[in-house]
Parts: structure tokens; sequence; C-alpha cells
């Protein structure tokens, strides 16, 4: 084994130094995939157990918590019928918790948990810094999180300000939480009062949001099945982690998929590795017989490979771990402003660093270089001592078998389409990015055919000699005798170039539709919300007083209260809303993806009727005229679906049912916003202004008149899209690499026919067009194929993946003009990458190269 | 209760801060912005009592409770004596969800006595109003805490406690009229003004029903209780450690109740007093000069080192009524640190003695606070 070691540092490690630019080429793609890859996970992990930790933190020493399906509340009132518990064992206390805005202005959202403090010691614990005694029975008397005193530097004594819902409650600090136990919830940004107290901020008098339990373990699945049957149909005990799993049940769509996206970087830089140690490999063709002849065994060849791969893959993947807890805050809040509007609020802080995810980063950046090695590798084992005198056996290899290849390639295409045809599996479309990858590689086999084809085309047809010259005509038959390596270089091309325009063409289109259905559905000319919920808590609700006051104003023609309430349909995170039928039949706003009309919809809908977005129809599988079961604070009742609308602000699904059915059946009279349309000729301005007059003292109100509510869905839509673009561009960016890389080892490889060339009388500057020749043809190659691809995957995000993570129709929209500019922009980068080579294939000097033949 | 050598304070500090505050008299929070918008009465003389009515809460006043004391039999002949009280207790501040609903810290206390065994159990309950889970009704008489209740049926009460396999649910008749203790409706505990509360009992309720013991139910036959129900605001003064408190069942039907304020310095407050209850109901009132009460032995306390009397002989010379009181069991201690916070001694005791040279037996039921610590004037 010395005699091998020895061999490695001067066969392998010395090649890869001589060749710094390329090696560094290849360790920055695995690193690039890796890190993006790093970063993706980590945020997701950490948004994740930043809520599970704060659930375990609030939950304490409960073990099981009883919660209702139906909203956020439960009646008080409950708890008296649980006191038979006490007789096992059982503790239990109430809870109350939502999601506020810390003072008068700014936008902190701040936890506000209402506590039982005569409770049992073994809720709630946690640390507070004063030595006093302190009354927290006194109205307005809370203990306030580390993080918010630090930031607001509240001390004790002092007052401050809640806004809650549409109001504003006054608070004093009676002791500042230390970070253990209830202080560390919501990372510090808390606010623990009095049940009281928080009922009387939340206006939620004789409601709770759940009852904690201490349950003995050692009867804790007998009790909470005796609870559970107890329990009205609505109700449910689980254990509090099972909080945590409903909030991993809401993203795992959009985290799936991110993930997804950052996979992608990683298998653009599979093919960067494989295509460096095929190079590596023909390259040194003549040294691998020398060595055979010497009496060294296939397995120490391929020994010798793996070592360099594990070279590359053991440096890479470590930058990219490095540079990954780097970018791992970034995207965070990338995703951070998604995750709040969507699915669940968290301060999110900085990412946690698990050092099972860098390990687990580090392992996957590692085998996949492996494996991305393994064929070239398999192919130096084969490598007989006397063939080692010939050259390029993979390339007469490669071009014999391209047939072969293509063929497999096509059936890869059919593979695509079958997989494009298949259902999501548990909710995520496997089948979708499994049709996804069979696109890429089905076109990946096909490229040596397509380079075969048509550089043989160009290389040899007259009229082509005509318009590209000598030298074009020379660099697309080095690039056809080449087609092996040609072949990688341009699927890695390919790959990036598809992802790009793919999801060019996904956002593009997802935003145009987005537009169209904003325009169409919004019809009021003003929309009204809280103020705590303009300033980021996202369930914040208004006096339904408030839609009265305005209906009374002169000019105002008719006032829509909606409100939208989370609940659990079959275990599974959802939306009820209640919605002012009558006035929505007036005015339209909606589209129904049968094509019907308002009208037509509503004219079959009946008292138990309730419309569901597309979404919910997608993703639970329900259609119109079916019935379902909705849980409400008064049991559960069946609705039949009178029609399927299209819906964009929110991927959990919605349930919309009369108001007036959903005063009936929850309890629940505020609302979350406020449409009001005025007659034409009211002024905007005018009406916004009598509005706030008229509700002034009573309720704190932001109004927006359409075009700005129609910004900021915009807005929102933008930021969702951010982590997207940013991970495009990264693909690309690997892309791009990977076409500089392919072409520094063809013009090094082709350095003797460049000698040959200079021997036969060419001038530099011949050597240097057909260099640029050559990455131009690749350039245009590689960006065609893209494009054919970025096709196929744009139908597959959009038809397919979109629609079943997300249950969105989205109408195809393709950014031309975005594909006209990335295609000049992917030619100028593969024109940039021939710089080195071509001044190298310059310097070549005629007589050097030939003496070395 | 070392709230002083408390570096370093838990939310569970809260609850003691509230039962210090509240019930032991520690100083009061300089914090919080005094929005005390809830005065209490204090109990003075010239209270005219009112039943149904007055059996229910007085949100007026401070500190309240509804005792229950009582011996037992079942039908397999098992002797019980026990003790299940409710205690509410007013806080300063309007309730902020509901004006309507004054603020109250709820407690109660549970215990059971086993008189052939001597076995002492009890249990404990904390409560506070906003929840459901513990009341009391001011319109009519309706006491419960977290399944424990107490409620009148007509001339009946019904009283239930349940609690890790002990369990009672009793049906208490009134057989006299409710004894109101003290002059002129108050029944002084110190010199100064309001020291006092409103205190009156019901000494003699035949008592029949259900216990369960160890999960095994059996059916009373008969039992005889005591019912205590006290209000007032401020009662104690500084200079008062605790106090010793008499019920006595005799069975020639005559009833005996007997306090006695300790102050610090050993002595007993002048205010201490008692009442005897005749057969037809009629009562007498007895000041501090009327009895004398000596011990014979003391008890150490293993839990709470507590040092109390024990074998008392009680003695009212003008009504040549002599008695000895002997503890069913030494060890009727209650460390109730999960709810008011007060370690006390209350158990059953045997009576015998002789009334003008009639021989009597009886129960009684003897409760002793301070012992373990000074109490905390603040009730």
């Amino acid at each position: 084994m010395r005699f091998s070691s020895r061999l490695f540092i001067s066969f392998i490690l010395r090649d890869l130094l001589k060749n710094w630019v390329r090696s560094f080429i290849t360790i920055g793609g695995i690193a690039l995939g890796v890190s993006v890859f790093l970063a993706i996970t980590l945020a997701n992990e950490t948004a994740l157990s930043k809520f599970r930790e704060t659930v375990d933190v609030i939950a304490g020493k409960a073990n099981l918590e009883i919660r209702s399906q139906s909203g956020r509340y439960i009646p008080l009132s409950y708890m008296e019928q649980l006191v038979w518990l006490q007789n096992l064992g059982v503790r239990f206390a109430p809870m109350l918790q939502d999601t506020v805005v810390f003072g008068k202005e700014g936008s902190e959202p701040v936890q506000l948990v209402g506590i039982d403090v005569l409770a049992d010691q073994d809720f709630f614990a946690g640390g507070v810094g004063t030595n006093e005694s302190y009354d927290m029975f006194a109205p307005g008397a809370a203990l306030v999180g580390w993080r918010l005193a630090e930031t607001f530097h509240l001390k004790v004594g002092d007052d401050f300000d809640l806004t809650v819902n549409d109001r504003q409650h006054k608070f004093h600090v009676s002791g500042i939480l230390e970070k253990s136990g209830l202080g560390g919830a919501f990372s510090g940004n808390v606010v623990a009062t009095d049940i009281e107290n928080a009922q009387a901020a939340l206006d939620s008098v004789s409601k709770i949001s759940e009852i904690e339990l201490i349950v003995p373990d050692n009867r804790l699945d007998e009790i909470k099945e005796e609870i559970q049957a107890s329990l009205p149909a609505t109700m449910i005990v689980e254990r509090p982690e099972s909080r945590g799993n409903n909030v991993e049940k809401m993203t795992r769509s959009f985290q799936y998929n991110l993930t997804a996206l950052a996979f992608i970087a990683l298998i653009v830089g599979m093919f960067l590795i494989h295509n460096t140690i095929t190079i590596s490999v023909i390259r040194r063709r003549a040294e691998i017989g020398t060595l055979r002849a010497l009496g060294l065994p296939r397995r120490q060849v391929s020994a010798l490979f793996m070592g360099e791969a594990a070279a590359f893959g053991v440096l890479g993947s470590a930058v990219g771990v490095a540079c990954g807890v780097v970018f791992a805050d970034g995207a965070l809040s990338a995703i951070a402003g998604t995750m709040e509007h969507f699915y669940f609020q968290h301060p999110f802080g900085s990412t946690s660093v698990e050092p099972s995810s860098l390990l687990r980063a580090f392992l996957i950046g590692l085998v996949i270089t492996m494996v991305a090695a393994v064929p070239p590798i398999w192919e130096s084992t084969t490598v007989q001592p006397a063939e080692a005198v010939r050259r390029s056996s993979l390339e007469s290899k490669v071009l014999g078998s391209s047939g072969r290849l293509s063929l497999i390639g096509l059936l890869l295409f059919l593979g695509c389409w079958l997989a494009a045809q298949g259902p999501p599996i548990n909710g995520f479309p496997f089948l979708g990015y499994l049709s996804a990858l069979c696109a890429i590689l089905g076109m990946s086999f096909c490229t040596p055919i397509l380079v075969k084809s048509i550089f043989g085309l160009v290389g040899s047809t007259r009229a082509f000699r005509r318009i590209i010259g000598v030298e074009g005509t020379l660099a697309a038959r080095s690039l056809y005798g080449a087609s092996g390596r040609t072949s990688l270089a341009i699927a890695s091309l390919m790959i990036g170039i598809s992802m790009m325009i793919s999801l060019a063409i996904m956002i593009s289109s997802f935003r145009s539709t987005v537009v169209a259905w904003v325009d169409q559905t919004l019809k009021a000319d003003l929309w009204i919300q809280s103020a705590s919920r303009e300033r980021g808590s996202r369930q914040a609700r208004l006096s339904e007083a408030v839609s009265g006051m305005i209906q009374k104003l002169p000019g105002v023609v008719a006032v829509d209260g909606f409100v939208e309430q989370r609940m659990l349909y079959r275990g599974e995170p959802s939306i009820v809303s209640g919605g002012e039928f009558n006035i929505i039949k007036r005015f339209g706003g909606l589209r129904f993806t049968s094509g019907e009309s308002v009208d037509q919809v509503f004219s079959r809908l009946t008292s138990k009727s309730c419309l569901i977005s597309e979404s919910f129809a997608i993703r639970r599988n329900v259609c119109t005229g079916d019935t379902i079961e909705v849980p409400t604070d008064k049991g559960i009742i069946s609705l039949s679906v009178g029609g399927v609308y299209y819906d964009y602000s929110s991927d959990l699904g919605q349930v919309v049912i009369d108001r007036e059915l959903y005063k009936k059946y929850f309890d629940d009279h505020s609302l979350t916003s406020i449409a009001v349309y005025l007659r034409p000729d009211v002024d905007l301005e005018q009406a916004r202004s009598e509005i706030l007059n008229a509700v002034n003292g009573y309720s704190l109100i932001c109004i927006r008149s359409t075009r700005e509510l129609r910004k900021e869905a915009m807005r929102v839509f933008d930021r969702t899209f951010a982590v997207t673009y940013a991970l495009h561009t990264i693909a690309v960016t690997v892309a791009l690499l990977s076409i500089m890389n392919a072409l520094l080892a063809l013009s090094f490889e082709s350095r003797r026919d460049f000698g040959i060339l200079r021997y036969l009388g060419a001038q530099r500057g011949q050597l240097q067009a057909i260099v640029y020749g050559q990455s131009f043809l690749l350039g245009c190659l590689g960006n065609g194929t893209g494009l054919f691809v970025g096709g196929i995957l744009s139908l597959l995000l959009v038809n397919v993946i979109n629609r079943q993570s997300f249950g969105w129709t989205v109408q195809l929209a393709i950014p031309w003009d975005f594909i006209a500019q990335s295609s000049l922009l992917v030619l100028l980068a593969a024109l940039a990458a021939g710089f080195v080579p071509a001044r190298q294939a310059a310097r070549t000097k005629a007589p050097e190269v030939v003496r070395d033949e | 209760m070392t709230l002083s050598s408390d570096r370093k304070r838990s939310i569970d500090s809260t609850r003691r801060a509230v039962l210090s505050l509240f019930l032991l008299g520690i100083t009061v929070s300089v914090l919080t912005p005094p929005v005390v918008a809830r005065t209490f009465k204090p109990a003075l003389p010239g209270y005219v009592y009112k039943f149904p009515r007055d059996h229910g809460a007085h949100e007026d006043f401070k500190t309240e409770w509804w005792y229950y004391t009582g011996h037992i039999t079942t039908e397999s002949g098992k002797k019980f004596g026990y003790e299940l009280t409710f205690f509410r207790h007013g806080l300063e501040h309007e309730s902020t969800t509901d004006k309507k609903l004054p603020k109250n810290v709820y407690l109660a206390h549970f215990a059971l006595t086993d008189e052939t065994t001597g076995r002492f159990r009890y249990f404990e309950r904390m409560s506070r109003s906003g929840l459901p889970t513990a009341s009391a009704a001011s319109n009519v008489f309706s006491v419960r805490n977290q399944g424990w209740s107490a409620e009148q049926l007509g001339n009946n009460y019904v009283l239930k406690a349940e609690s890790d396999g002990v369990a009672i649910s009793l049906l208490l008749s009134e057989k006299k009229p409710p004894v109101v203790h003290g002059k002129d409706g108050v029944s002084q505990k110190a010199s100064c003004k309001g020291c006092a509360s409103h205190y009156y009992s019901m000494t003699r309720l035949d008592t029949k029903g259900l216990m369960t013991i160890d999960g095994k139910s059996e059916t009373v036959t008969s039992g005889l209780s005591w019912m205590d129900h006290e209000f007032g605001s401020n009662q104690l003064t500084e200079e008062q450690v605790g106090w010793d408190w008499y019920s006595i069942q005799l069975d020639n039907n005559t009833e005996l109740m007997l306090y006695v304020m300790r102050r610090r310095d050993g002595s007993f407050d002048k205010n201490s007093s008692g009442t005897v209850i005749y057969t037809d109901g009629s009562t007498k009132h007895l000041t501090l000069s009327d009895f004398t009460i000596k011990s014979k032995t003391t008890w150490k306390s293993p839990n709470s080192r507590g040092v109390y009397p024990m074998g008392w002989s009680i003695q009212i010379p003008s009504l040549h009524i002599n008695l000895r009181l002997d503890p069913v069991s030494v060890d009727q201690e209650l460390l109730t640190k999960r709810s008011t916070g007060v370690t006390y001694w209350e158990g059953s005791a045997n009576v015998a003695g002789d009334i003008d040279g009639q021989a009597v037996k009886g129960h009684s039921y003897v409760e002793m606070t301070g012992y373990a610590e000074a109490f905390r004037k603040d009730i």
C-alpha cells in the first residue's frame, strides 16, 4: 500500500494541483451544490424545530393537550367536565395563547400566553429574574420574555402596550422571564399573563386555546382514550408534540419542494464530477496502460481514481458544509416571510446548526460524488495494457454506442411521460419529480446522438462551411471527434439551463395567473383589516360591529365581512371561512374551475352548501356535488360542495360557507377582513377617512384600496418566490462552471491537434477562432437541449408538481423575453469560458507538441 | 415559606406569592400599580343574620370559610372522623373579564381519620375565580372546588369530596337551627375595631350517605356533623400567633364551642370566647374568664416539627362542666403546601366527663393553628 499511496500522490494529487483551475471549478461546483442543499435543509429544520421548541417549553411537563379541531378556542366551561380526572392523578390547567403585536406601532409579533397562575407548578415552569413579590392577579400584570425585554429595554415596573386584534391593551412588567422554561417560548418574544388578563385582551371571555394535562405516564394511553371518548367529536386530546406535526403537515409541500429544488443543484454538481473524472481517465489512458503493463492490478487503478473522486468529494463537501452554514441564515430569513404569511408565526432568528444535519449534507455530497465517478472509473479498469497506446477508446465506444444510448434516452422519455400521469404519493409529487429526473437523464442519453448527428452534419456539409468557415468546421469536427466529453459538457449545461428555464416559466406562469386572479376577484373598493393583522399578527380579527358602522356611511353600497379560521379537516390543517354569500352573488369576485358563472353556481346552493377552493378540492380529493364533514364549534356538520373556485391565497385549502351559517355553527362573531363596495362617484380617499372617523376610538383598523391590496399581493408573491429565484441563479452558476470545466479540458486535450495545425501553418488567431467556435457550438447545443428539457420541466412543474403539492391550476405563460436574454447570456458565457483555453491554444508551440508524438 | 431567602423566583413563586400575599400577609408587592377596585368590609357589631341567605358567600368580606367536621359510622361498624373545608379568599382587584365577578382564590381541604386504625389522610385543592372549576355562590348555598362541593337542599346539606380512592357523599340534616357566636352578630378575635368575624355554626347535623375508602364503598348508617361558617376581613393582629378551637357534641344533645386566640407571649387574648348550645337550641355566650383549658401531653410532628398540646381538660366552673378530650390519633396534622400553605392540626377526639355531676360522653373536633409556624395576621 505504500506504493499506491506514493502513486496516488504522484499520479493523482500532482495532476489535480497542476490542473488547479479545473480542480477549483469541480470543487466549487460540489461545494455550491452541497451548501445550497444544506442551507435549505437547515432553514427548513430550524423553522420547524423552533416551533417544536416553543410547543415543548409551553407544554412544560404536560403530556396531553385538549384542543379544538374546529378553531382556535374551546369553551372554558369544558374544564369542569374534567374534574373526574383528578381522581386518576391527572392534573390539568387551562391556557390561552395567540400571536399579538408589541407596542402601538412597529411589527414585532409576540406570543401572548394566558396561564392560570395558580396552576400546579409543573405547568408553565420558568425563572423570573426578580427578587420581589408580585401580584399576577392584578389587571395588566405580565411577565415578559427576555428577548422582548432586551429589544424594547423593558424593566420591572415599566408599562407597555400590546396591539391585540383591533384594540390596544396596557400591560405592565411584573417580572422578566429568563431563557429557561416558559421564557424560552417563541424565542423569548413572549408575554405571560394570568388567564383572565389574556382573555380580556383577546376578547375571548370564557374561551381558552387548550387544556394542558399531566397524566401519569404508566396510564397515559388508557387515560387518553378515556378522555377522547368523553370529548365532543370536534375536540381532540393529543400529545403536545402533535402540534409540531400539524405544522409539519402544513409546511410539508413547501419544504419538500424547496429541498427538491436544492437537490437539483447537487445533481448538476454530480454531472460536473462525472465530467471531471471522465476527462481525467481519458487523458491518462496511456499512463494507466503503462501502470497496468507494469503489473498494477485493476483494483488499484480504480482505487486511484476513487481516491481522486473522494478528494473532490471530501474537499467540495467540506467547503460546501462550511458555506451552507453561512448561507443558512439567509435562506431562513428568505423563507421566514412565507412561513409566517401562509403557515405559522414564530420568530425564527438564526438557524440552529445540528451536527447531524452537517454530517448528512457532507455524506450526501461525498456519496453523490462517488456515485457520479463510478462509470468513468469502471471504464478505467477496462484499459488493457496493450490498449494503452491507443487513445480515446471511450470516444470510439461512445460514438459506437450512441444509438444504444439514445434508445435508453427514448425509454427514459417514455418513463417521464408515464410518471407524469401518476398521482401524488402521501400528498407529495414524488412521481412528478421522478418524471423530471427521467426527462433530464433521457436528454442526457440522447445527447451523444445529437452531438454526432448535428456536429457531424455541421462539420461535413459544404453549406455550413461557407457560413462558419474552416475554423468553424474544424471546431465542429473536433467536438464530433470528442463526442463523449462534448456530450457530458452539453448535458451539464442542459441541466442548468433547463432548470433555469423551467423555473422561469413556472414563476412567470404563476405570477401572471395570480395577477389575473387578483384582478378578477378583487371587486370591492376598500379592504379593511385590524391593525394587528396589518402589523403581522396573521390570525388577528376585527370586531363585527365595525362592519355595521361602515354600512351606515353614505356612499357605501355594500359591506362584505369575511372571517377565516384554521381547522383540521380529517386531521389535515385547512381553513373554514364565512363570507356574505348574497354580496358575493351580487358583485361576483369568484371564478369557478367549472367555468360556470357566479349566478349559475349560486343558483344551486342550499342552506347547507359550501364552496371550496381549488387547493382543497385537489389536495383533499373532493369535487362539486360531494358532501364533506366539517368540524364546527357545535359539532361536525355535513356540507354539500356547491362549487370549486380558484384561490391562490393559501395552499391549505379553504371551505367557505355563508356567514349566517358560520355564525350559527361557530362561536365566533369576529371578522378577518371587510370588503367595502362604494358608489362609483365616491372619492376613495374621502371614503377612507370617513370610515376611519366612524370607527375612531372603537376599533384600530387599516384600510387598503384595491390597488394597494393588489400591490401587496404581488409583494407577498415575489417574496414567496425569492428563494426559488436564488436557487435558480445558483443552478445556472453551477451549469456555467461545468461548461468552463468541459471547455478547459477539451482545449487541453486538443493541444496535440492544435500543434499539428500550427505545424501545418495555422495562425494563432485561427486556433483561437477554433476554440471560440467550439465554445459557441457547445453553448448552442447546450442551450437548445436545455430549452427543450426546460419546456418539459416547466410543464411538469406547473401541471404536476405544483398542482399536486399546492392544488393550484396555473395557466402557462412563457416569458419569451427572459428566454431570449438567457440564451444570449448562455452563449456569451460559453464564449467567455473559451477565453482561457483560447489563449492556451494560441500559445501552442508546434515543435513541442509534435515532438511529444 | 422561606420567601426572603429565595434568590431566584420561578413562576411557582407567583403561586407562593399569591398565597403569601393574601393568606400569610407578607409584604404586598410594591411593583404592581394598585388598581385596587374592591374594598372589603370589616365585621362590625349589629350584623343581622338572615338564613338561608347567610349560608351563601359574602363577597364584601375578604376571607370566608365553610367548615364541616363530623363523626360517621359505616354499615360494617367502622368509625371515621372527617373534615371538609371550603375557603374563599377575596382578591383586591376587579375581574378583568367580567366586572360583575369578583376575583377570588378558592381553597379546600378534605381529611379522613380512621378511628379504628388511627390512619389519617388528607387532600387539598386550590382554584381561583375565572375558571369553572370552583365557585361560591352568593344567592344560594353552593360551594364547589374541583369536584368537591357543599350544597343546600332545603334543610339538608349535601357534601361531596373524592380523592385518591377516598370519597364521601353525605347528606346532612339540620337538627338545630344555626347558632350565632359572639355578641351582637360578631365574634371578636382581638380588641381592635373590625378585628372580628361573623361566625355561626350548625352544631347538630344528622349524617347519612356513602363513603368510599381504598376503592370500596360502604353506606354511612349514622353520624353527626358540625358546620362552621365564618367571614370577615383582617381579623387577626400582629400579636396573635394562632388559635385553638374546640367543637364538642355531647350525647345529652348539648354542644359546646370554644376558641382561644394565642398571643406571641404565650397568653390567651382576652377576646377568646365560646358558646354553649342547649337541647332546645338556646345558647349561652362564654368569655375567657368562664373557662379553662389545659393539656396533659404534647405531640411533636415529625413532618412540621411543630409541638402540639394533646389531651385536653376543659372546665367551665360556672356551668359545672368538666370534660376530657382525647384525640383518636395524635397524627392528624395537615401540611397544606399546595393550597393555603398553612400547617395545622385538625382532628377527631373522644369526649368524656360530667355536667352537673352527670356523666356525659361525646365526640369533638379540635383545631390548632400556629404551632408549626406563627400564623399570619392577614385573615
